[in-house]
């Protein structure tokens, strides 16, 4: 292919400058909804991911074999300073997670003439330092609000229930891990807002020693979240903490096992991906083939004379396909520049979608114990991008071919005859 | 449905309990509910029934809590108004002394001495242990009667207790946890000896049995009543009745959520 074969498809894009505006607007437009709809998802569903695999299952999550079914706080895996050191040494552990949860009652502390009002809420014992870290349940949690002896970390919702401020006192009451009642004032370090479902509406946050002392649980815990390198080869720390004797009874399961239905929802992503790029397929395609197959019917007078002058049908070809491919091209630049820049000004506001519903903006869904922001900050992946421009270039020249074969193969005389 | 009241109303079974030696009255008379050997079972039930009931009551019991890896012993005191009111205060061991419950009608308030705050029971934790037992704050607030919430009638002669098994439905449209009670009774119909509780799928969720017959307040009654849910291994609750002054004079502020707080 000669560079006046390039320069000859470049000049006829310019012969009909509307047709090819809307040829390339069209292009454009399926590009740009490709890579906004698909970084949107993308956001969503890394945000999702990055909260099951960090504070809400981890990568790898260890309880006892009935707690699933029952939750009973006497369901604790046992041995736990043992059992967590084990687990650490093995060499595709990062960091191992102890956790107790114990289901109470809690109440304003303060004092008042009337009784308080109990609410449901859920005693979280947590290593507090561990979990404040990347991908633990309080990420974020700034150092001077880490919870003390004496002190806990209130969910948002249960706070707002119990009507309780940081600084005041709640009443929780529980049954130790024997099924004995038990009862503690705590004072509210902080109140903090989490995706895990459990913690922002129930969660009675505190250091998992103290949780230890409350439900008589010294080297107890119900849950143990362990996080490797990458929690894509969860499964083979699995398996390594499987061979871990004191472990032999206990539910061992990867973040895939433990949500398997949160699983299933990103893995329909996938095929959202492939619809939007096949709309940009069939924009492209249909943008370029009637482009093309206009501008070859308007100039088969042309080709008739480029023929007969003794171009060699494969020139011909190539001049069509390499129009086409510019077309697609300009396209797929234009469409990629407007949708990284929407897609820059969206990761910083975010999308909301609660307020294209009119909602609040604040507001959030839940599912399977995860919190869903409705406010999205969309994640560009560079590879989008590429797969419109192979898909457009592709597109371009079999849309392209055609056309292009009806021209090289016309009759130059007949051609050449006005009609 | 409403549980049936006898086996699941601790306040109501405190009721029955005996008058102090002092002021005994003569036993009553013992009934019989066996003619012809047949059961007379609208007697016997309505005998079971009002076995417990009282106008007001004080008593003292022992509650022992079994788990797997410990057992705990309460010594309370109970004061109790019909159906409607009562107050049970722990008074033994010294840890949970003062641990409080108060019951007016439908409302079940807890008081913890160790942080010297009341808190109402919610709704939604009504099936709940109370006090780290196997019975539920349910079982404390639920009136209900066999007669009125249950269909019932005699199976036949018992083996194991010996005695007669009664079967109660529940009738439909009755909204409560049990879909059905096997209640055994004494062969002479009058002394209640086990019944067991079906869920709403029918499977048997607790077995609650009753032993240590005695004259107490004028009345042959078990002193001792065991619960024994299904599928807990090593988990039982054992109510244990020392003492009964029945039909007394309460002072008129007992049942108050104050009373509640200063009652160690």
């Amino acid at each position: 292919m000669s560079l006046v074969t390039l320069r000859m498809g470049w000049r006829n894009l310019g012969r009909n400058m509307k047709r090819t505006l809307l040829a390339i607007g069209a292009i454009a437009l399926g590009q740009l909804t490709l890579i906004v709809v698909n970084s949107l998802m993308e956001g969503f569903f890394q945000d999702i991911l990055e909260t099951v695999t960090g504070p809400m299952v981890g990568h790898i999550q260890i309880q006892h074999a009935d707690w699933h079914d029952e939750r009973a706080v006497d369901l604790y895996i046992d041995r736990l300073a043992e059992t967590r050191r084990t687990i650490e040494a093995l060499p595709g552990t990062v960091r191992v997670s102890p956790r107790i949860v114990g289901f109470a009652l809690t109440a304003s502390g303060e004092k008042s003439d009337s009784p308080a009002e109990a609410e449901p809420g859920v005693i979280a014992g947590l290593d507090i330092e561990a979990e404040t870290g990347r991908g633990g349940l309080l990420e974020g949690l700034d150092r001077s609000q880490w919870p003390e002896s004496g002190e806990v970390v209130v969910g948002t919702v249960l706070a707002t229930r119990l009507s309780v401020r940081e600084g005041q006192l709640i009443a929780v009451i529980s049954q130790d891990a024997d099924g004995f009642p038990v009862s503690e004032l705590y004072t509210i370090k902080a109140i903090v807002d989490s995706k895990v479902e459990l913690i922002k509406t129930l969660g009675v946050v505190m250091p998992i020693e103290e949780a230890g002392t409350l439900l008589v649980m010294p080297d107890q815990a119900h849950e143990l979240a362990v996080y490797g390198y990458d929690f894509q080869e969860a499964d083979t720390l699995k398996a390594s903490i499987m061979g871990i004797p004191a472990l032999k009874d206990a539910s061992i399961k990867t973040w895939r096992e433990a949500v398997p239905e949160i699983v299933m929802v990103i893995n329909v992503k996938k095929w959202f991906d492939l619809i939007f790029l096949s709309i940009v397929f069939i924009a492209a395609a249909a943008g370029i083939a009637n482009t093309a197959m206009m501008s070859t019917f308007e100039r088969k007078h042309e080709f008739g004379m480029l023929l007969a002058m003794g171009s060699r049908p494969r020139r011909i070809i190539n001049m069509v396909v390499i129009e086409s491919v510019i077309l697609g091209l300009i396209g797929i630049v234009v469409g990629s520049i407007i949708g990284i820049v929407i897609v820059m000004i969206l990761s910083r506001t975010g999308f909301n979608y609660a307020a294209l519903g009119g909602g609040d903006a604040d507001a959030a869904i839940s599912y399977k114990e995860i919190s869903f922001s409705l406010v999205i900050y969309p994640r560009l992946k560079l590879k989008q991008v590429f797969y419109g421009l192979i898909a457009v270039t592709l597109t371009s020249v079999l849309a392209s071919l055609w056309p292009a074969l009806i021209a090289a193969r016309l009759e130059p005389v007949e051609a050449m005859h006005r009609t | 449905m409403k549980a049936l009241k006898i086996t699941v109303c601790l306040f109501v079974f405190l009721s029955f309990l005996p008058i102090r030696a002092e002021d005994a009255a003569p036993v009553q008379d013992i009934p019989n509910f066996v003619k012809d050997g047949v059961l007379d079972l609208e007697g016997a039930i309505r005998y079971f029934e009002n076995l417990y009931r009282s106008g007001s009551s004080i008593g003292e019991m022992e509650m022992t809590v079994t788990r797997p890896r410990r057992t705990q012993t309460m010594r309370m005191k109970a004061w109790t108004e019909g159906e409607d009111k009562s107050l049970i205060i722990v008074q033994a061991p010294p840890r949970d002394a003062g641990t409080a419950t108060l019951k007016v009608d439908n409302n079940l308030w807890n008081y913890m001495p160790r942080i010297k705050r009341t808190v109402r029971i919610p709704p939604s934790m009504m099936l709940a242990s109370w006090m780290g037992s196997d019975f539920t704050n349910d079982d404390l607030v639920r009136e209900s009667s066999i007669i009125d919430d249950y269909e019932y009638k005699v199976v036949g002669p018992s083996e194991s207790p010996k005695g007669w098994l009664i079967r109660c439905v529940a009738k439909p449209g009755v909204v409560g946890l049990w879909n059905r009670l096997d209640l055994i009774v004494s062969e002479d119909g009058t002394i209640p000896l086990q019944a067991m509780y079906y869920d709403r799928k029918d499977r048997l969720a607790r077995t609650l049995y009753w032993s240590d017959v005695k004259v107490i307040g004028g009345r042959r009654l078990p002193a001792v009543m065991k619960l024994v849910p299904e599928g807990e291994e090593g988990n039982e609750t054992v109510m244990h009745y020392l003492d009964i002054s029945f039909d007394v004079t309460l002072p008129s502020d007992i049942f108050s959520l104050s009373r509640l707080e200063q009652a160690q």
